[in-house]
């Protein structure tokens, strides 16, 4: 084979290329630490990294789902147990009164207390979480009961539900009509025995005794309810920094580059391009010019 | 007869030699000249004369001045750069494709913009009340939209760029094709005189080879030495002496894009845009109507999917403002444009309180705006196969397995390429050493020949001083 001056430029360029091409490539990897830097590099790889990155975004809005669903069931958990700590006050108060009072003066104070007693649990059946009312189902910036403890809020099924899991919703509130107003009606129990008292009719206060303790069971089985959705927001908050940790470890595995390997086989190809530029000057160096006389 | 035939043999010696030496200079001068083919002076002695019963030779002369040719390589050569023409345009064409699609790199792009709208969604979900997670809801929106016009737009300037190269391409084309049928009326002429036409084909071949790397051709050249040049299978771009012309028309079927037209000599036109199948035309075609227009489509079927499945749910809620029955996009009567034509309705865009968190338009309810944060999965395209994040990763992966492809084919078409034009350069190449040393040849020769002249005068000297 004739080997002509413009076959060994040609090659020896060609070679020096293509050695730079993959130089260029593995520096493209070592500065951005990625392995795929475009689809090509991993067609379904890019497409999975775009699914993955989806999912940690997902992930992060359970997350801001979670704590708002967190701020709200906590407001419910305060507004309960203030609740079940006044009623439990009426009952004693109830039940001291039930025992017999010196005069009519006691049952006009105790009456004033229970009144004070009604004023705080509709203070608290208004709770508000920011400017949301808890307990009004949807029509939430109304507050759901009046001075007298009627009802005008959402009525039972009106849920608000947050995704706090994949495909998993997490009702946060509790109707008022479900927690104050049935099967018992606390408010209305409050109101009566505040009257009973205010009458000191011994009879109907005593009437009034178990029917304050059926309110105090219906708050307490709401209350425990409510307990049970926080413990499920913490479980589902950790699954959810389970899951990241995951996903983000897979992502890593996807697109990071093998730092370790991408860098030797740079120097590796450093040393591959010093060996051709030299044999390239080497042979281009050659010339039949200089042994002819 | 005689001491000056003598000289007459030397003289032709010196002539012919000199034009040997004539030859590697025209060699060595060319050494760089892409698709130059070494030439070589061809020596014959010259008819004997006849002295009595010797015969006597008369020297030598320069019959031929050969150019050193392989039509098979040549043949190969111009099918090899068709194919890496076309390659080259693929390749480059698919790479920007996949670059308006990348977000390997970054945290921007449709992808992300999507998941943050139906996270948008979601926080409205959360806070079904607020005003202020309606506003940046609309904003999520409206970078989903930016996102949608900006791919679009990437795609159709990608599409118009080939479009322009499609037309500039004729234009070179043509004055190639002129420039061919000037060189083989020169060719004939030359080699009809039974002269050497050895530089112009030299520069027809490397005309031709130009050719090669825009559009397909068949060629063949006939005994009077003029080629023949069909294009789209069978129509002669030049034949002889006579030219064709290439030339566009704007095709209102295909956006007002360009078709190819080959008007004959006549004036004839036939559209042969679906018949060109190599070489850079080739690819600027497939880049504009294949591989954009495919992304395009699917874009705008994205876009249009997510507009309709949106709105669907989005009309049967309650904005705050009581407003019910809205559309969230504007919508539209068909997938096409899509990409281009999606906004966000104008109920919405005047006043973010028409945006439906619930059924019932009260304050609380957050029915509406959990369903549409749940459409994030929902299959819903691919006749219920892929969501959308489904469906637009199936796009990338598509297209990364295209541009991997198209890289794979460009080299190798570089290489094969290269291979061939080293063969025939192998053929037809200039060895500085060979000329160098044929130049010793013939300077050798040169000085012999000088020599014999010297020998004559002297002879011719005595002889003088005899008389």
């Amino acid at each position: 084979m004739r080997v002509t001056l413009n076959m060994i430029f040609g090659n020896t360029t060609r070679y020096i290329n293509r050695n730079q091409q993959e130089y260029y490539k593995l520096e493209e990897i070592l500065l951005t630490e990625k392995r795929i830097n475009r689809p090509s590099d991993d067609p379904t790889g890019a497409a999975r990294s775009l699914e993955l990155r989806k999912s940690l975004s997902v992930l992060d809005q359970f997350d801001r789902n979670l704590g708002q669903a967190d701020g709200y069931v906590t407001q419910i958990d305060v507004a309960l147990s203030n609740t079940l700590d006044r009623l439990q006050r009426a009952i004693e108060l109830t039940t001291d009164i039930n025992g017999g009072v010196s005069s009519a003066n006691d049952y006009q104070a105790a009456a004033a207390e229970m009144q004070g007693i009604i004023d705080e649990v509709i203070r608290n059946a208004n709770m508000k979480y920011g400017n949301r009312y808890v307990f009004a189902g949807y029509d939430s910036l109304n507050p759901p009961f009046d001075d007298l403890g009627n009802y005008t809020g959402g009525v039972s099924g009106e849920d608000i539900d947050l995704e706090v899991a994949q495909d998993q919703y997490l009702t946060i509130n509790m109707t008022g009509d479900d927690v104050f107003k049935g099967p018992v009606d606390v408010l209305q129990v409050l109101a009566d025995t505040r009257d009973a008292i205010s009458s000191g009719n011994q009879a109907t206060i005593s009437t009034q005794l178990p029917l304050l303790q059926g309110a105090l069971d219906q708050i307490i089985v709401k209350n425990s309810e409510n307990g049970a959705k926080q413990n499920r927001i913490e479980i589902a908050q950790a699954d959810t920094e389970t899951m990241r940790l995951s996903v983000t470890t897979i992502l890593s595995n996807l697109e990071d580059a093998d730092i370790v390997e991408a860098a030797s086989r740079f120097s590796a190809q450093e040393q591959t391009l010093q060996a051709t530029m030299m044999v390239a000057s080497r042979i281009l160096s050659q010339n039949f010019l200089d042994f002819l006389a | 007869m005689g001491i000056w035939d003598i000289m007459g043999v030397s003289v032709s010696a010196l002539r012919s030699n000199q034009t040997a030496m004539e030859v590697i200079s025209h060699n060595v001068a060319n050494m760089n000249t892409t698709g130059y083919s070494r030439q070589v002076a061809i020596l014959t002695p010259n008819s004997p004369r006849q002295q009595g019963n010797l015969i006597i030779g008369r020297g030598v002369d320069v019959t031929s001045i050969d150019r050193v040719e392989d039509r098979f390589l040549n043949y190969n050569v111009f099918m090899g750069s068709q194919s890496l023409g076309y390659q080259d345009v693929r390749s480059q064409g698919l790479d920007q494709i996949q670059e308006i699609f990348n977000e390997s790199s970054t945290d921007t792009g449709l992808s992300s913009a999507l998941t943050d709208f139906w996270n948008g969604w979601a926080d409205l979900a959360g806070t079904p009340e607020g005003v202020p997670e309606r506003t940046s809801l609309r904003g999520t929106a409206e970078i989903l939209i930016t996102e949608f016009n900006t791919a679009n737009s990437d795609l159709r300037t990608l599409q118009k760029n080939s479009n322009t190269e499609i037309k500039y391409s004729l234009t070179r084309i043509n004055q190639i094709v002129t420039q061919i049928a000037d060189l083989n009326i020169k060719v004939m002429q030359l080699e009809a005189n039974g002269q050497s036409a050895g530089d112009y084909r030299t520069e027809r071949n490397i005309l031709m080879e130009e050719l090669s790397t825009k559009i397909d051709f068949n060629y063949f050249e006939d005994e009077s030495g003029m080629v023949t040049i069909n294009v789209a299978g069978g129509l002669p771009l030049v034949e002889q002496s006579t030219i064709s012309t290439l030339d566009v028309e704007a095709d209102p079927a295909n956006n007002g894009y360009y078709n190819v037209l080959f008007v004959s000599k006549n004036g004839v036109e036939y559209n042969i845009t679906d018949k060109i199948s190599s070489g850079a035309l080739y690819g600027n075609l497939q880049i504009r109507d294949e591989y954009a227009a495919d992304m395009l489509d699917r874009l705008d079927e994205l876009a249009y999917s997510i507009i309709n499945e949106v709105n669907a749910i989005h009309q049967t809620g309650t904005g705050l403002n009581g407003s019910s029955g809205n559309n969230f996009f504007t919508s539209l009567a068909s997938a096409e444009g899509a990409s281009r034509l999606i906004s966000i309705d104008a109920s919405i865009d005047s006043d973010v309180s028409a945006i439906a968190a619930g059924l019932s338009g009260d304050s609380g309810d957050n029915q509406i705006a959990n369903q549409l944060s749940s459409l994030r999965d929902t299959k819903v395209l691919d006749g219920g196969q892929s969501s959308f994040q489904d469906f637009y990763g199936a796009m990338i992966a598509d297209i990364g397995v295209e541009a991997q492809n198209a890289e794979r084919e460009y080299n190798h078409a570089d290489s094969a390429l290269v291979q061939m034009k080293n063969f025939l350069e192998s053929q037809t190449g200039v060895v500085i050493e060979e000329e160098m040393s044929n130049l010793i040849r013939y300077q050798q020769a040169y000085q012999a020949a000088s020599r014999m002249i010297n020998a004559v005068q002297q002879m011719v000297n005595v002889l003088a001083d005899i008389v």
